[in-house]
C-alpha cells in the first residue's frame, strides 16, 4: 500500500471481501504475513487496527466473542459494529486476547468435538510486531504443516513462550483444537495478520 | 400491470447478503484449518438449481471481488452451457473480469475436472461437489458417518475398496477416487477422474470444495499431503488412454474425451478446452503428470 | 455433445429462453394479470408460498405466471428471492388462538366448543368438471357476491372472532401435557442459517416440514397409515384462518406487522385403544398423559400439507428404523423440495468426464482379464458404448 493513498471509511462489502481474501490466504499459508488495507475507524485504544478489521470482516450477530478483561470500550465497539454477542471464554466462537502475555482465554477456548471440530474457537492474539526478519527480543517461530512447502520462519514481538506452549497442548489432539490469528499494526505495512491454524506445528525460540 | 415497488429490488454485491457471506467465510476458514473435514454451512438458495453448482457458487461469490479474473469450467470446458450460465451470473453480480485462460484466472470454479495446467499460489480452485460424504456409500446415516470421521474409523471404506478389487480386479472404477487428506480425513475429491487426483497432492494453489445441496464445505490447503486410497500391493492408477492421441492436436498425456461421428466411429479429443487451445497455438503449458505403478 | 458447441453455450441459453417465451405466447392469448392469478389461482399461490417459505402472495403469483404454473419452479423462484432478503426482525411466536377462523373442524368429537365450521372447502362437493365456469363474467361475479351478501345476517358478523382450541379439552382433563418430553431439544433452530445436525431439535423438524414439498410430505404421511407404520392420527383440530404476526421493534415495543393466512393441524396420536404409537406406550410406563400432538402448520390454505405434516411430525418423534416416515434423516432430507428438484434435474447436465473415467476403468479391467487384449481395445472404440 502506498502511503499516498488516502484512507477511506470502512466499506463493509469491498473492504470485507479484500480482508477476507487476505485472511484466507494467510490461513491457507501459515506464516504468511498479510496486510489488511486500512480504513478509517474510530477505534478504542485496546484494539489494534488489524483486530478491528478482522472482526469487521468475520463477526456478525450469530457469533459470540470473548474479550480478555473488562475492556468496556473495545467490547462496545465490537458489539455496536458487528452485533456479535459477548460471552464467556469457554463458549466463545472468537476470543480476542489483547495482551500476548496473558493466557486465560487460550486455556479455556473451546476445542470443538470429534463430530464437529469446526466448533473449535478462533483466537485473535494482538502482538507488537510480526516480521519475516529477526527483531530484537522477539520469538523466532519455525512453522511446518499443511500450507507450508518445507518450513517458514517468522519473528513475533509481544507474545510469550507460554502462549505457544499452551497452544501446542490445546492442539495436541487433532482434529480438536483452536485456530489462531496474530494481529499487529505495523508502521510501515499498516494492519497485519498471520494465521496459525491447528494443523501448524510451531517451534519457538527467544532471540 | 405491476404497480407496487415490491418488484423493483436490486441485489447485493455478489448476490449473497453480507451477513450470509460472513457465515460462509467463517466456515471456509475453518475448512482450511481442518483439511478434508466437512464443515456444515447455511447454504442459502441460489437462483440456479441445487445440484447445478450452488455450493461452488456460494464459495465463489463469497470470494469474488472486482479485481478478480474468473474462469468457469464444466466437464473441462469453458463453453458448456452450465459453465456459460454460471460465468455470466457471477460476472453480472460481481463485475469481475472473466477469462478462458487457466493461467490468467485468479478464481476458477469447476465441475468434475482439475485443469491440466499447473495452478499457482495466486489461484483458488473451487470445485462443485454433488456428494461430499465419501462414506455415504457405506453408511447412509449422517449421524453415524460423523462419528466415523471423528474416530478416523475408515474400516468400512477399505473393505469396500478391497471387495471392488476382488470383484473387478481393479481398485475402483470411475471418478471421485477417495483420498486421505493430511493423513487424517478420508474425503472425496469430487467426481474428478483419477487422472486429476495426483494434482491435489502438495499443490501450490488452494482447493475449496462446495456441496450446496448437502450444505458442506471442505478444503485441501496448498502443500498438503493428499493420497488416493490404495493398498501396498494394489495401487491406485490413473486412466491410461492406451494408444490414443488427440485428433485435433495430435498430442497425448492429457485426459481425453471420446467423440463419436454419425457412423459411430470414434476419435479422441483433449478434454480441457483451454489446454487444447494452448497446445494448438504454442508450447505445451506446464503440467504435472503421474506415472502409473507397474 | 451437441450442447457443448465451442463458445456457443451462451447463444444456446439465450435461444432456449426465447423458445420458452415462444411457447408461452404462440397461442396469442391475453396475458393473465397478476391479480387474476393471485385471486383465481389462490390455492396454487398458497402452496407456492408454503414451499417457497415466503409469505408474499403477489410474488408467489408472479412466480407462478413466470414459470407457467410449475409448482416446483414457483417455490424455487420464491426461495431464491427469499434468500436475498435482509432479515430485520424475528417474529414472536404465532398464537393461533387469536386466529380469525375461516374454517375449523375436529374429527375427535361430534361437537366442539364454538362449533364445527365447514368454511371454504371442496371436501363435500362432487369432483365433476364444471363447464359453467366458462360462462363467468364480471357481471355474474357481481351478482354472486351481492346475493351472498344478502344471505348474511349483519348482526352476526362480529359475534364471534376467536375460538377455544380442541386440545383445551385434553389439557383440562389431564389427557395431554403441555410440558416438553423429557430430554426434548427445545432450542429454536433456523435451518436457513445453519445446516441441520442429527438428531435435530423439534423446531428444526417443524420448520423443514413446513417448507417441504406437499406431495412428498403426503407420501410420507400416507406410508405411516398403510403398511409402514401403525399410526392413524385423528384430526384433533384443523383450522384455516388469519393470524396476526408481531415483532418487537427496536425500542422494545410489540407491534403487529400484519396478518397471514395459515392452515393448522393438531393431529392427536396415541389413541385410547392402545393401537397408537409412542404416546400410548409411554403412558403405561410413566402414568403420564396418554395423548400427544403431531403438529402441522403451513402458509395459506393447504390442508393436505398441514395434516400430513402433523402425521409425519408425530412419526418423527417416535423413531423406528423399519419405517421410512419414522426416520428423521430420510424424511427431512428427501421432502425438501428445492434440493430434490434440483438434484434429480441435474442429471440433465453433461457427465461425460465422469462417464469416460468409468469407461477407462472398465477397459483396464477388460484388458487385464482378457488374453485377447488387443481385440478388446479395438472393440472398445465403437461397440461397447452402444449399450448406453
Amino acid at each position: 500500500m502506498s502511503t499516498l493513498v488516502t484512507v477511506q471509511p470502512y466499506n463493509q462489502i469491498f473492504d470485507g471481501q479484500k480482508h477476507y481474501r487476505t485472511l484466507l490466504q494467510c490461513t491457507a499459508r501459515p506464516g504468511t504475513i498479510g496486510q489488511l488495507d486500512d480504513a478509517l475507524l474510530n477505534l478504542p485504544s485496546q484494539l489494534n487496527r488489524a483486530t478491528a478489521l478482522l472482526a469487521l470482516a468475520l463477526f456478525s450477530g450469530d457469533i459470540s466473542y470473548y474479550l480478555d478483561e473488562n475492556q468496556a470500550q473495545a467490547a462496545n465497539f465490537i458489539r455496536s459494529e458487528t452485533a456479535a454477542k459477548p460471552i464467556s471464554a469457554e463458549q466463545a466462537d472468537f476470543l480476542i486476547l489483547t495482551d500476548g502475555n496473558r493466557l486465560e482465554g487460550l486455556q479455556q477456548a473451546k476445542p470443538g468435538t470429534l463430530s464437529f471440530p469446526d466448533q473449535g474457537a478462533t483466537v485473535v492474539l494482538q502482538v507488537s510486531a510480526i516480521s519475516p526478519a529477526p527483531l530484537a527480543d522477539s520469538l523466532r517461530l519455525t512453522l511446518t504443516g499443511p500450507g507450508i512447502e518445507s518450513e517458514t520462519v517468522v519473528f513475533v514481538l509481544g507474545a510469550c513462550e507460554e502462549f505457544f506452549a499452551t497452544l501446542r497442548e490445546r492442539n495436541a489432539e487433532f482434529p480438536l483444537g483452536v485456530d489462531v490469528f496474530l494481529t499487529c499494526d505495523s508502521l510501515s505495512a499498516g494492519p497485519c495478520v498471520m494465521a496459525l491454524p491447528r494443523t501448524t506445528r510451531v517451534q519457538w525460540e527467544r532471540i | 400491470m405491476i404497480e407496487n415497488l415490491k418488484f423493483q429490488h436490486s441485489f447485493n454485491y455478489a448476490y449473497i447478503d453480507e451477513f450470509t457471506k460472513k457465515e460462509i467465510r467463517r466456515k471456509t476458514l475453518k475448512a482450511v484449518c481442518i483439511p478434508g473435514y466437512q464443515v456444515p454451512y447455511s447454504s442459502p438458495e441460489m437462483p440456479i438449481s441445487r445440484g447445478w453448482g450452488t455450493g461452488g457458487l456460494h464459495l465463489t461469490l463469497s470470494l469474488v471481488g472486482p479485481d478478480d479474473v474468473l474462469k468457469v469450467i464444466d466437464q473441462g470446458s469453458d463453453a458448456s452451457v452450465n459453465a456459460c450460465n454460471l460465468r455470466l451470473f457471477i460476472k453480472e453480480m460481481s463485475n469481475c473480469a472473466v477469462t478462458f485462460d487457466t493461467a490468467e484466472a485468479t478464481l476458477i470454479q469447476t465441475r468434475h475436472r482439475v485443469p491440466e495446467e499447473i495452478l499457482t499460489e495466486k489461484q483458488i480452485l473451487v470445485l462443485q461437489v454433488p456428494q461430499p460424504e465419501v462414506l455415504r456409500g457405506v453408511e447412509r446415516h449422517e449421524a453415524k458417518t460423523r462419528i466415523m470421521h471423528g474416530e478416523a474409523d475408515y474400516a468400512k471404506i477399505w473393505v469396500t475398496l478391497y471387495e471392488a478389487y476382488v470383484r473387478s480386479g481393479t481398485l475402483r472404477n470411475g471418478a471421485g477416487h477417495p483420498i486421505m487428506v493430511n493423513g487424517r480425513y478420508v474425503a472425496t475429491p469430487s467426481p474428478i477422474p483419477s487422472w486429476d487426483v495426483p494434482n491435489l497432492n502438495k499443490a501450490r494453489c488452494l482447493y475449496l470444495f462446495g456441496a450446496g445441496r448437502e450444505k458442506r464445505i471442505h478444503c485441501i490447503p496448498p502443500f498438503t499431503r493428499v493420497e488416493p486410497l490404495e493398498f501396498e500391493d494394489i495401487r491406485f492408477k490413473v486412466e491410461e488412454f492406451v494408444g490414443v492421441r488427440c485428433s485435433t492436436s495430435g498430442q497425448d498425456k492429457a485426459f481425453m474425451d471420446q467423440v463419436y461421428a454419425d457412423d459411430l466411429s470414434s476419435s479422441y479429443v483433449i478434454n480441457d478446452s483451454n489446454f487444447l487451445d494452448k497446445l494448438r497455438k504454442g508450447p505445451r503449458p506446464p503440467q504435472k503428470l503421474f506415472t502409473n505403478p507397474e | 455433445m451437441g450442447y457443448v458447441a465451442v463458445k456457443g453455450g451462451q447463444d444456446a441459453i439465450e435461444n432456449a429462453i426465447k423458445l420458452v417465451d415462444y411457447f408461452r405466447w404462440k397461442g396469442r392469448t391475453k396475458p393473465i394479470e397478476l391479480d387474476q392469478a393471485r385471486t383465481q389461482m389462490r390455492l396454487a399461490v398458497d402452496r407456492a408460498m408454503g414451499e417457497g417459505s415466503l409469505y408474499a402472495p403477489e410474488h408467489a403469483a408472479l412466480a407462478l405466471l413466470q414459470v407457467e404454473g410449475d409448482s416446483f419452479e414457483a417455490a424455487f423462484h420464491l426461495r431464491a428471492y427469499r434468500a436475498t432478503l435482509e432479515r430485520r426482525y424475528d417474529a414472536e411466536i404465532l398464537n393461533t388462538r387469536e386466529m380469525f377462523v375461516h374454517r375449523r373442524i375436529s374429527s375427535t368429537f361430534r361437537d366442539i366448543p364454538g362449533g364445527q365450521i365447514l368454511g371454504p372447502t371442496r371436501d363435500y362437493s362432487f369432483r365433476l368438471l364444471n363447464p359453467a365456469l366458462l360462462n363467468a363474467s364480471l357481471g355474474s361475479i357481481e351478482k354472486f357476491l351481492s346475493d351472498l351478501r344478502d344471505e348474511i345476517d349483519p348482526n352476526k358478523l362480529h359475534e364471534m372472532t376467536t375460538y377455544k382450541k380442541v386440545i383445551d379439552i385434553f389439557l383440562k382433563e389431564g389427557l395431554m401435557s403441555s410440558q416438553a418430553r423429557p430430554g426434548e431439544d427445545r432450542r429454536v433452530f433456523d435451518v436457513t442459517r445453519e445446516a441441520i445436525k442429527f438428531p435435530v431439535p423439534r423446531s428444526a423438524t417443524l420448520q423443514m416440514l413446513a417448507r417441504a414439498e406437499t406431495g412428498a410430505l403426503m407420501c410420507m404421511a400416507y406410508s405411516t397409515m398403510r403398511g409402514f407404520g401403525m399410526a392413524h392420527g385423528t384430526v384433533g383440530e384443523l383450522r384455516v384462518g388469519e393470524v396476526p404476526v408481531r415483532v418487537v421493534d427496536k425500542r422494545g415495543r410489540l407491534r403487529c406487522v400484519g396478518k397471514i393466512k395459515v392452515s393448522e393441524a393438531e393431529m392427536v396420536g396415541g389413541s385410547g385403544h392402545g393401537q397408537g404409537e409412542g404416546g400410548g406406550r409411554a403412558a403405561k410406563k410413566t402414568g403420564a398423559p396418554r395423548y400427544s400432538i403431531g403438529y402441522g402448520l403451513c402458509f395459506g390454505q393447504n390442508e393436505t400439507k398441514a395434516i400430513c405434516m402433523g402425521m409425519v411430525e408425530s412419526a418423527l418423534r417416535n423413531p423406528n428404523s423399519d419405517n421410512p416416515a419414522n426416520n428423521q434423516e430420510f424424511v427431512l432430507y428427501h421432502t425438501e423440495v428445492i434440493e430434490g428438484y434440483g438434484f434429480t434435474n441435474h442429471l440433465k447436465l453433461p457427465h461425460y468426464v465422469t462417464f469416460q473415467a468409468g469407461m477407462e476403468g472398465a477397459r483396464r479391467v477388460a484388458r487385464k482379464n482378457s488374453d485377447k487384449a488387443e481385440q478388446v481395445t479395438v472393440s472398445a472404440g465403437g461397440v461397447e458404448e452402444n449399450n448406453d
